[in-house]
């Protein structure tokens, strides 16, 4: 074959070689073709069924809407993959960006009647930040999701790797008692009994994690938070509890998804951190905290006039969250976020 | 001493192949704004020209005003600005001339230098020609005044 038309391409790192044009030909020929195939077999199936009802082939039943919904599927996946390839080779991707941002904005020209402003689309928005009003400031701030997953995966999975050890001690009680105790499965029986400690450890170490120091709740005066701004923060921490230390920032954290061979990864770090200034008397307070009286603390953040703002994009991100650390005397330490978007001063 | 003779490629390239792989289209984009630094909202005027090619040969010339993410995750792009030029128009508008645009920035994104993710401005031009060549040029240039994330290691401090 001549050199200068190769059909199959390697993968060079983040690059393939050969000739891109063939294997986009190739893949839109192979969407187009499983289109052709859905059209035509939804087309048979169906027609079928109308013309010649009496021929008894596929009737009405569990293999005809099989039929059906395979052939759709095929369908929506040729041409959608169709749609997409062609698209990709003929536009360049600043194309395809402005065709998609001026789509953007004709729907939520539509949606609101008015003209969405481009950059605030690279912002966080502030409708699930601001829907919660606060109890001695403007905004109460919602706790960051997610601080509960591992709690919740660490019930799941400790229940069930108890319920099968259950079911271990069952049946070797049973052969024990019948005297032909089974003493391979009386050590794997011992196995789960140690990995069902550990399970159960892990499980209430998160659960007093997260219950045990009680609710924490944050508000602020603004949202939302411009550089150079001095913002008022309060926060009240409910629950029975005695802290060593409580302190709290504002924390800057850049967010990278980035795809590593099949696996699509994220890489977070954070890169900026501003202390909050707490009361005058902060030192010689007693950090306590009970059900009648919760801790309430009155702190200010300020922010810097050079600092960079929230950040979102589809694999990229920068956020900003008010995080309280907080060590009390009988719990293991705990930190708790709140995020908060940060605006340039220029999308005002 | 060995004697060493250049290895020459057994393909014949023709002349005019040859004569068009040596002479690549010159795309220029400069800048009008005085400083490489423009602030957010403010008007940016550039000028872009083409040369060294045929206007027969040009099938489409693009231009955009875009940000675009560098760093560890995969690169995002958002164009404020976009044209596309076909053949009649580049004919009509770049023939031995430089064309001006001139846009207001929007107020965002920022350029950051940030440790994962950078955020940069350009204005990006594209050429397309007939035979299936593409030729890119870019310009760059900064959006506000933000201190870069490496600055303040972690801690951002701040005066009483």
């Amino acid at each position: 074959m001549a050199k200068w038309l190769r059909l199959f391409g390697k993968k060079r790192g983040s690059r393939m070689s050969g000739w891109w044009v063939v294997g986009s030909v190739g893949e839109a020929a192979f969407f187009g073709a499983l289109f052709l195939l859905g059209v035509l077999s939804l087309t048979t199936v169906v027609t079928w069924q109308l013309f010649w009802p009496e021929s008894g082939w596929l009737q009405p039943g569990v293999g005809f809407w099989l039929m059906v919904i395979v052939s759709t599927s095929f369908i929506v996946i040729g041409l959608s993959a169709f749609v997409y390839q062609v698209a990709q080779t003929v536009a360049s991707p600043e194309m395809r960006s402005a065709m998609a941002i001026q789509v953007r904005r004709e729907h939520a020209r539509r949606a609101t009647g008015m003209v969405d402003r481009a950059e605030l689309a690279s912002l966080p928005r502030l409708q699930h930040l601001t829907d919660s009003p606060g109890v001695k400031l403007k905004y109460r701030l919602p706790m960051q999701r997610g601080e509960n997953v591992p709690l919740l995966l660490s019930a799941l999975f400790t229940l069930a790797w108890n319920g099968m050890t259950a079911m271990l001690a069952v049946i070797a009680l049973q052969g024990w008692l019948r005297g032909h105790p089974n003493w391979m499965l009386i050590a794997v029986f011992l196995l789960f009994t140690v990995v069902s400690a550990y399970g159960t450890r892990w499980f209430f170490r998160l659960f007093t994690r997260q219950s045990g120091s009680g609710k924490t709740a944050v508000e602020v005066d603004r949202m939302p938070l411009f550089p150079g701004d001095v913002v008022q923060v309060y926060l009240c921490q409910y629950g029975r509890v005695a802290f060593r230390s409580l302190h709290v920032d504002l924390v800057a954290f850049e967010e990278a998804t980035y795809q590593q061979g099949t696996d699509i990864r994220t890489e977070r770090r954070e890169v900026a951190r501003i202390p909050a200034d707490m009361p005058p008397d902060w030192e010689a307070r007693p950090l306590v905290a009970d059900p009648e009286n919760p801790l309430e603390v009155d702190c200010r953040i300020r922010l810097p006039s050079d600092i960079m703002h929230s950040f979102q994009s589809e694999h990229n991100a920068l956020t900003w969250k008010i995080i309280v650390y907080g060590e009390a005397a009988k719990w293991p330490k705990f930190s708790r976020s709140f995020p908060v978007a940060v605006y340039p001063r220029s999308a005002v | 001493m060995a004697q060493v003779f250049p290895k020459f490629s057994r393909r014949r390239v023709s002349t005019e192949r040859r004569v068009r792989r040596r002479v690549e289209p010159a795309l220029g984009v400069r800048l009008l704004t005085l400083q490489p630094r423009v602030e957010p909202l403010e008007l940016l005027e550039f000028e872009y020209r083409i040369q060294r090619v045929e206007l027969d040969d040009v099938e489409r010339v693009e231009v955009s005003v875009m940000w675009y993410t560098e760093g560890k995750g995969t690169t995002d792009i958002g164009v404020h600005y976009f044209e596309s030029l076909s053949q009649d128009e580049v004919r009509r508008l770049l023939h031995c001339n430089a064309r001006t645009v001139a846009t207001t920035l929007p107020g965002g994104p920022l350029s950051y230098e940030g440790r994962l993710l950078k955020i940069r401005w350009c204005v990006r031009l594209r050429l397309y020609l007939k035979d299936g060549r593409e030729f890119t040029a870019e310009h760059p240039f900064h959006v506000g005044h933000v201190d870069p994330a490496a600055n303040h290691d972690g801690v951002v401090s701040h005066d009483g």
